[in-house]
């Protein structure tokens, strides 16, 4: 397959914590403008995976990282990579929605405020314009300066999407964005995932096979850290090539 | 069974004995200094100088005093406290060597007696560093810091109180959630401006805390400031570091022990209690209220 | 959940394969009151229809349920369709051996022409179709739902046989184009049985292999 095409690649990718060997060898390629969900039972090192490619994982403690992960093809576990500059190309939205206790426009503004944007008007335009995209800014636009934290649930998770897409991401990583909030304020940020992977690519993980199948184009199985089967969503759920790919997602175990 | 209700009901009754003896104490204590000293305070107690050997006028100067002491105290052990805690809970990893050196100092120190502190303050500070400047000013010929004086008394203080702050802080550090800290670093912050921008913002009532816990017991302590730095009658304010002070715990222990007539000053000294109990008081209390601030908030 | 849930595809299964052999039974006694003139045979077959109607409705209501409730994906997914297209042509052989069993009536002053024609071999032909159909069901055969696919000829040249042998019968004399045009008729309904026949097999091999293959458009892809 051309190289060209391809978002972020992952080869062999081994990550083990004090000799415990959460992934164990996993090698993806993931497509631009897409949504690629990762599913699996619990502990299966989903989660952990999505966090190496922002290298979130430098923050355990003991962790050690082995193999490729290219992000535009540089290796972002290489000698030179700025970890900084990484996170604010790859972005991530975590399960238990975290906005600061701060103003939802002060949340919005957070990012670029760090990178040393301080003219009112480019942040004025920043908030708006990422609230917008996080289909938020009509239910905030009255009042900015109310608490990030006075939100409902399904609003505080699109505010760390605002916030997120502020620093002007090119991949955004969820990590079960929807598992704390109910039907409708799901349903919205599925809705979200529709509209955004124009602009952007998305790797979700959730343990809703439903959800999986819903939004996303492809999806991944993964077991025990490893890489079981990856395929088109559509493939996927009508008719997977492996035996335990197809008990999973029937629910005939795990 | 009446074996076990009588039980029962002696549990009860030696508990509610002890609490309320407890009680009893404290209102004793307090009604005490209370009854005797209130006739001698006054508007002008408190802002008046001694008068006629310590048997008249006000103890303002001791006022001052412990002011100035317990002001340059913080200044110097609450910065030194925060960044330390921030070390040890932000940077030093879990099982470091140093770290875990660090908090063992740190415990150690938190044990040591006060006058230990004192004993070390004149020492190190006053002989050793002041002498050595001295040295080093005018070749030892003027005394200036090689004596008791309000630095080496503050500074002595700081280091008593430090692992009151630092205690403080880094508990108050940890109440924030690892989830802000997680946000910030992957928007693509560094780790100190997360530090100064989501953590100590959000643990500021600890710091704060642990800053009136370290002043609440400044202004109490004696032991430390005995020998590096209180006096019991100066004839003015110091007006410069080098200058010895006057201060409330000492100047009760003055009064009460060696002063010339302990008899006439029996009112003052109740009424120099009085104020320096409401002190720390309302220190101690306020610190109490943070607190509970810091519980409830990070209770969600 | 995952074993309610296979107790509810199991129990699907089974009412498919008992509407299978209710209708299998139809067919039966449909082409044997012709054979037979059995007028009292014919309306048995009329009346047993109203229960291949009532399994036609609970397996749909069934599908409709688990659809709703139970959101399956890969194979139990491509067994519900299946389900629901297999229901629907075991209904329609239900009512192709309810229009076998009308012509007996009008068949009987003709009962020693019936048994000059082929009938009896077309139908039998069609009616193991039949069977071998709702039996690669049963058993997850694709191989023999293939053997089904493959006779669909076979009833298409006993059909013009019979055409051929009608239109000579209708030649020699008047007085048979009263029952040759009945037989004409019968044909067709037989030969539909083989399409149904087939058109199971098909569903079959599509919930089996997740190929469809439909209209015999490629033989060659079995």
């Amino acid at each position: 397959m051309d190289n060209a095409n391809y978002k972020i690649r992952t080869r062999d990718l081994r990550f083990s914590v004090r000799e415990k060997e959460a992934l164990k060898g996993i090698t993806i390629d993931v497509k631009p403008n897409q949504v690629t969900a990762l599913i699996g039972p619990s502990g299966c090192g989903k989660s952990t995976f999505l966090r190496s490619l922002n290298r979130m994982n430098d923050l355990v403690e003991g962790a050690v990282v082995r193999g490729t992960v290219l992000v535009d093809h540089i290796d972002i576990y290489g000698p030179e990579v700025d970890v900084v500059a990484l996170r604010k190309k790859v972005g991530m939205i975590f399960q238990k929605s975290n906005p600061f206790p701060k103003s939802v426009y002060d949340n919005v503004a957070y990012g670029p405020r760090v990178n040393g944007i301080r003219e009112r008007k480019v942040l004025d335009e920043i908030v708006e314009t990422s609230l917008k995209q996080a289909a938020l800014w009509d239910e905030v636009r009255d009042d900015l300066s109310r608490s990030g934290l006075a939100l409902s649930g399904g609003q505080q998770q699109r505010l760390c999407i605002a916030r997120a897409l502020a620093v002007g991401p090119e991949v955004l990583l969820m990590d079960e964005p929807a598992s704390a909030l109910d039907p409708s304020a799901t349903a919205k940020i599925e809705e979200l995932m529709y509209v955004l992977k124009e602009n952007y690519t998305i790797v979700i993980v959730t343990h809703n096979m439903q959800q999986a199948a819903r939004v996303s184009d492809v999806t991944a199985f993964f077991y025990i850290g490893e890489l079981i089967e990856m395929d088109e969503t559509r493939k996927m759920f009508t008719n997977p090539s492996v035996k335990q790919t197809e008990d999973y997602i029937t629910g005939r175990f795990g | 069974m009446i074996g076990r209700k009588f039980l029962d009901f002696t549990v009860t009754t030696v508990s509610a004995s002890s609490a309320l003896f407890i009680i009893l104490i404290v209102l004793v204590l307090i009604g005490d200094i209370l009854l005797n000293g209130w006739s001698t305070l006054s508007w002008e107690f408190i802002t008046e100088s001694p008068m006629q050997g310590m048997t008249e006028g006000g103890i303002f100067p001791a006022i001052f005093g412990t002011f100035l002491l317990v002001v340059i105290m913080s200044f110097v052990g609450v910065p030194i406290g925060t960044v330390t805690a921030i070390y040890l809970s932000e940077y030093a990893g879990q099982k470091s060597i140093f770290a875990r050196a660090i908090r063992f100092a740190v415990n150690t120190l938190a044990g040591v007696p006060a006058i230990v502190f004192g004993l070390f303050g004149l020492g190190f500070f006053v002989q050793f560093v002041g002498g050595g400047v001295d040295q080093v000013v005018s070749g030892g010929a003027e005394l200036r810091w090689g004596q008791p004086n309000i630095l080496w008394s503050s500074l002595t203080m700081a280091l008593l109180t430090l692992p009151v702050v630092i205690i403080s802080v880094e508990e108050s550090i940890k109440t924030v959630p690892r989830e802000l800290r997680e946000a910030s670093l992957a928007l693509g912050a560094t780790k100190w401006t997360t530090i100064r921008k989501i953590v100590l913002p959000n643990s500021i009532t600890g710091i704060l805390t642990g800053a009136i816990l370290a002043v609440s017991r400044g202004a109490g302590e004696v032991a430390p400031i005995l020998f590096t730095g209180a006096a019991y009658f100066l004839p003015k304010l110091p007006d410069s570091l080098s200058d010895q002070f006057m201060e409330l715990g000492y100047h009760i222990f003055i009064m009460s022990t060696q002063s010339t007539d302990v008899e006439a000053t029996i009112g003052i000294q109740y009424a120099t209690t009085l104020v320096l109990l409401a002190l720390t008081f309302s220190l101690n209390f306020s610190a109490i209220f943070l607190r509970y601030k810091v519980r409830t908030r990070s209770a969600h | 959940m995952a074993r309610h849930f296979e107790l509810e595809l199991d129990q699907l299964r089974t009412q498919l394969i008992r509407m299978g052999s209710l209708v299998e039974e139809q067919i039966d006694l449909a082409v044997s009151a012709i054979t037979s003139s059995d007028v009292k045979l014919a309306r048995m077959i009329l009346e047993r229809d109203k229960r291949v109607d009532e399994f036609d409705n609970a397996i749909d209501q069934q599908c409709m349920r688990i659809f709703a409730l139970a959101q399956p994906v890969a194979i139990d997914l491509r067994l519900l369709m299946a389900a629901l297209k297999i229901n629907n042509e075991l209904e329609r052989i239900g009512d192709i051996a309810v229009n076998l069993a009308e012509r007996v009536e009008a068949l009987l002053p003709h009962a020693e022409f019936v048994k000059g024609t082929s009938l009896q071999a077309m139908a039998t032909a069609a009616r193991n179709m039949v069977k071998d159909a709702i039996d690669s069901f049963v058993n997850n055969d694709p191989a023999l739902a293939r053997k089904v696919l493959e006779s669909d000829d076979l009833i298409d040249n006993f059909d013009r046989e019979m055409f051929i042998q009608m239109k000579q019968s209708m030649k020699e004399s008047a007085v048979h184009i009263e029952p040759a045009a009945h037989m004409l008729i019968i044909s067709r309904h037989v030969e539909r049985l083989a399409d149904h026949a087939t058109n199971i097999a098909e569903d079959v091999i599509f919930l089996v292999n997740a190929k469809i293959i439909k209209h015999h458009a490629d033989k060659s892809a079995l």
